[in-house]
C-alpha cells in the first residue's frame, strides 16, 4: 500500500502501472500497432519466462491475460517453460516464440480477445528451434530463424504460397532479422570473425551485404526512415551505444551512448520513425527515458521518477503518444513493474 | 416355496428393468480408459502431436456414447486439436459444448473468435462435374488456424469429396466460378454443375456483336451493254454518277479470334447532275433539268478476316430500289432498245426516266480499328463493291465510320 501511494506521488497524472498476479520482473513490451494492446514478458527468476497481453484505452491498462499455450494445462507454470519475443501483425494478431518445459521453440500466433494461441508453422514445415519472429510492413511474409540446420539460417514463410524458404545458408548463425519499409529486404546480425556484424540481404537473392562491422558487437538492427539502427559495444563490453547507418551504406553515427540495452528488443523508434527512443545506463541518469532525433537536431527527456528504467517503447494511437517502460520502484527491491505514461506534446 | 421361487425372478426383473430404458452408464473399464485417454491427450498436447490428441479425442467420443462425461478441459483439448488439423467446424462445436459445460471467459472468447473471422459454406459438385477441384482463396489468410481451415477444405476437395462448414470469410475460386463467404448465418453455397456438352463446346463462339457503318459514297452506273439490248428492252438510261450516303447495320459473329461472318443490312443512295457527253446538262429554256437519283436497299453477307486491329471483309451483295435519270443511253438512241424515233438529239437528252432496279455483285471493305468502346471497337472503312442488274454495271466505293464487336474472347 506504502508502495503503490509512492508510485501514484511521484508519476505524472497520466500514468499507469499494468498489475499482474504473481511476481517476476517485467520486460520487453511491445505495442500493437494502434496502440490497443501491449504484449510484455514476465521473468520470476525461476527459470521461466510468460507472456502477457494486456488491453490498453487511451493510455489505461487493463488486467493483463497471461497467454496459455495450447496442451499445457498449467500454461507456463511448470519450469523451463518460455515464451517471449512478442512480435505485432500490422492487423493486430501477435506472434512469438514459445516452448513447453523440454520441446522445441516454436513460433506461436494469438489474437488477443480471442482464442488460445494456435502454432503458426508445423514442424513438418519448419523443423528445428524457431525464433526471432518478424512479419513484413504489409502482413504479408514472415521472417524467422531456424535451427534446422544446426547453423542458425533465416527463412521466410509467404501464406500466400504456403511455403518456407531458406534466405541464405551459412556456417554462422544469423539473428534478429527485420525486414525494410518496402518489405524486398531483410536487415540482421551474424557472427563475422568473433564479433556480430550487420548485413543486409535482398530477398530473392543469394547474396548477403555487410552493412557494418567494426570493433565490438554491432546487434539488433532495424530500419528507421533511411537509415538503420542497431545496438554497438564497439567501445567495450560496458559502453552499449545506438548507432545509425544509411540503410544504402555510408558513415556510421553514434546518436545516442551508455544505454541500457533493452532486454531482447531492436532500439525503440519514436511512433514516425525519426528518433530512437532509449535509458541511460548511467545511474545518475537511469530514471529517465530519452528521445534523441535520428538527424541529430536533439534529444528530449522524459522523467519518470522512477529508478533503472529500461525497455522504453513508444506508440501514436487516437492521436495521443504513449510511452511503456519497465523500471524499479524508488525504494525498496521490488521486482521490476510495466508503466504508462501519457507523453503527448512531450517529444 | 414355489410362490417365493415364481415371484424372486420377477422381483429380479423388475429391478433391473429401469437399467435397460435408462441412458448407457460407464462401467469401470469405460472410467478406467477414459482416464487413460485423458492422460495421453495431455501429453500428447504438450508436444503438439495434434493428429494424435484428435483421434484420442475421438475415442474419448466413443465412450461418451457408453455414458463417459468428456470434460470441459478434454473439449477444449479437442476443439484445439481440431482447429491445429483446420476442421474449424468440429472445432466451434467442441468449444461450444465446453462453454456449456463451463462459459469460461477462454470458450466464450475462443467462440466470439471463431464467428468474427469465420463463415459457412456448402460446395458442392454435380456427379458428372469433370472441372478442377482446386480451392484457392483470393486473399491467402495470415493467421495460422485459417490457412489450416483452408488446407483442411481444400483437401477434402481434392478428394472429391463436398464440403460443407466453416471458412475463414473471405472470396474463393474453385472450378472457374467463386464463392463469398461472411460471418453470420448465411451459409454460402456453391454447386458445381456438369461440362457443357461438346457440341456446345463445338460452337462457342469467339465474339459476337452488332455491327453498324456510315459513310459517304460514290457510286456509278455504267454505260448500258450494247449487245444486251433488244427491242424488249425498253428505254434504258444513259450512264450516270454521283455521291450520296450509304449506311448500314448488321450483325458480326466471329468463329475465332479471327474470323466471322457478316450479316448487314442498309441504305445507298446517289444524287448527280444530268450530264451529256461528259458535260453537265445545262437549263433550256423548253427542258429544265432534273437531278439524277438513286435510293437502294442492300444486304450484304461477308466473310471476316481479323488481324489485330486491321479487318478485311469480302462477300456477295444484292440491292434493290428505284431511281430517276436523265437522257437516254446511246445505244437506245440508235435505236438499241426500240423505236422511239422523234425524241430528237435535245428530246433523247432531256428525257426523264424513272424505274426499278435489282442488282447484285460483290463488295469487300478494309477496316483499322482505332477507338475501343468497351465491347465494341470503333474503324475506319474503305470499300467497294462492283454490283450488275445484267444491262449494265454498277462500280461504287465507300469510305465509312464502323463500330463491330470486339473481338476479345466472350465471356460465358
Amino acid at each position: 500500500m506504502t508502495l503503490a501511494l509512492t508510485l501514484a506521488l511521484t508519476l505524472t497524472a497520466q500514468a499507469a502501472e499494468v498489475s499482474w498476479v504473481g511476481g517476476g520482473h517485467a520486460g520487453n513490451p511491445q505495442w500493437s500497432p494502434d496502440g490497443s494492446w501491449l504484449a510484455f514478458e514476465v521473468n520470476n527468476n525461476a527459470d521461466k519466462v510468460d507472456l502477457y497481453v494486456v488491453k490498453v484505452a487511451n493510455g489505461n491498462p487493463s488486467t493483463p491475460q497471461k497467454i496459455v499455450l495450447p496442451g499445457s494445462s498449467s500454461s507456463f507454470t511448470a519450469g523451463g517453460s518460455y515464451a517471449a519475443n512478442p512480435n505485432w501483425h500490422p492487423r493486430g494478431p501477435v506472434l512469438f516464440e514459445a516452448a513447453n518445459p523440454g520441446g522445441l521453440t516454436r513460433l506461436y500466433f494469438l489474437s488477443p480477445g480471442g482464442s488460445s494461441p494456435a502454432e503458426y508453422l508445423s514442424v513438418t514445415q519448419a523443423p528445428g528451434n524457431l525464433a526471432w519472429p518478424t512479419i513484413s510492413p504489409d502482413g504479408s511474409t514472415l521472417a524467422f530463424t531456424s535451427s534446422a540446420t544446426g547453423a542458425g539460417d533465416i527463412y521466410v514463410f509467404t501464406p500466400a504460397t504456403n511455403k518456407v524458404t531458406k534466405t541464405f545458408a551459412s556456417d554462422t548463425p544469423e539473428n534478429a532479422p527485420r525486414f525494410s519499409p518496402d518489405g524486398k529486404t531483410l536487415v540482421f546480425s551474424k557472427k563475422n570473425y568473433g564479433t556480430e556484424d550487420i548485413f543486409t540481404q535482398v530477398l530473392g537473392t543469394n547474396a548477403q551485404t555487410p552493412l557494418k562491422g567494426g570493433n565490438g558487437d554491432q546487434s539488433r538492427p532495424r530500419y528507421a526512415k533511411v537509415d538503420v539502427v542497431y545496438f554497438t559495444n564497439e567501445r567495450g563490453d560496458e559502453h552499449w551505444d545506438i548507432g545509425a547507418i544509411p540503410a544504402a551504406g555510408g558513415e556510421r553515427r553514434i546518436v545516442a551512448q551508455d544505454i541500457r540495452l533493452p532486454l531482447r528488443s531492436q532500439p525503440a523508434l519514436s511512433p514516425d520513425g525519426s528518433a530512437v527512443v532509449y535509458s541511460s545506463s548511467a545511474p545518475a541518469k537511469d530514471g529517465s527515458v530519452y528521445v534523441t532525433k535520428l538527424d541529430g537536431s536533439g534529444t528530449k527527456e522524459i522523467k519518470t521518477g522512477l529508478n533503472a528504467v529500461g525497455d522504453a517503447t513508444m506508440v501514436s494511437a487516437g492521436g495521443r503518444t504513449f510511452l511503456s517502460f519497465t523500471a524499479l520502484p524508488t525504494s525498496g527491491s521490488d521486482w521490476r513493474q510495466l508503466h504508462i505514461i501519457d507523453v503527448t506534446g512531450q517529444i | 416355496m414355489t410362490a417365493t421361487r415364481r415371484v424372486l425372478p420377477l422381483l429380479a426383473a423388475l429391478a433391473l428393468a429401469p437399467l435397460a430404458i435408462s441412458p448407457a452408464h460407464a462401467g469401470d473399464v469405460e472410467k478406467g480408459e477414459h482416464i487413460r485417454i485423458s492422460e495421453e491427450m495431455r501429453k500428447l498436447a504438450s508436444r503438439n502431436a495434434w493428429s494424435a490428441v484428435e483421434a484420442s479425442f475421438k475415442r474419448l467420443e466413443e465412450l461418451e456414447t457408453k455414458g463417459e462425461v468428456i470434460s470441459y478441459k478434454e473439449f477444449m483439448l479437442g476443439a484445439t486439436a481440431a482447429r491445429s488439423l483446420g476442421d474449424m467446424t468440429a472445432s466451434r462445436s467442441r468449444v461450444e459444448r465446453a462453454s456449456k459445460l463451463d462459459p469460461t471467459k477462454e470458450a466464450l472468447d475462443w467462440l466470439s473468435d471463431v464467428d468474427s473471422n469465420f463463415g459457412k459454406v456448402d460446395i458442392t459438385f454435380d456427379a458428372k462435374y469433370t472441372g478442377e477441384r482446386t480451392l484457392v482463396a483470393t486473399v491467402p489468410p495470415f493467421a495460422p488456424d485459417q490457412r489450416a481451415s483452408l488446407t483442411f477444405a481444400a483437401a477434402q476437395i481434392a478428394a472429391g469429396k463436398p464440403y460443407t462448414g466453416l471458412l475463414p470469410a473471405g472470396e474463393y475460386s474453385i472450378g472457374g466460378q467463386t464463392v463469398s463467404v461472411a460471418t453470420g448465418e448465411k451459409v454460402a453455397a456453391l454447386r458445381l454443375g456438369p461440362p457443357p456438352s461438346a457440341a456446345k463446346q463445338g460452337f462457342a463462339l469467339a465474339y459476337v456483336g452488332p455491327r453498324a457503318q456510315l459513310g459517304v459514297a460514290f457510286t456509278t452506273a455504267g454505260d448500258v451493254d450494247n449487245g444486251s439490248l433488244s427491242s424488249d428492252s425498253g428505254l434504258q438510261a444513259g450512264a450516270f454518277s454521283g455521291s450520296g450516303a450509304r449506311l448500314g447495320v448488321g450483325l458480326e459473329v466471329g468463329f475465332s479470334q479471327n474470323f466471322g461472318v457478316i450479316a448487314e443490312v442498309g441504305y445507298h443512295d446517289l444524287f448527280g447532275a444530268p450530264s451529256r457527253a461528259g458535260e453537265t446538262l445545262e437549263d433550256r429554256q423548253e427542258y429544265l433539268t432534273s437531278g439524277n437519283s438513286l435510293h437502294l436497299g442492300y444486304g450484304w453477307l461477308a466473310a471476316n478476316l481479323r488481324f489485330g486491329n486491321l479487318w478485311i471483309a469480302a462477300g456477295p451483295i444484292w440491292s434493290a430500289g428505284g431511281g430517276v435519270v436523265t437522257g437516254l443511253d446511246d445505244g437506245c438512241l440508235d435505236g438499241g432498245c426500240g423505236d422511239f424515233a422523234g425524241l430528237g438529239d435535245d428530246g433523247e437528252s432531256y428525257q426523264r426516266l424513272a424505274g426499278d432496279i435489282k442488282m447484285g455483285g460483290g463488295a469487300a471493305s478494309l477496316s483499322y480499328a482505332l477507338v475501343d468502346l468497351g465491347s465494341l471497337k470503333g474503324a475506319l472503312t474503305v470499300e467497294g463493291g462492283v454490283q450488275s442488274d445484267s444491262l449494265r454495271t454498277y462500280p461504287w466505293g465507300q469510305v465509312a465510320f464502323t463500330i463491330a464487336p470486339s473481338a476479345s474472347r466472350r465471356k460465358e
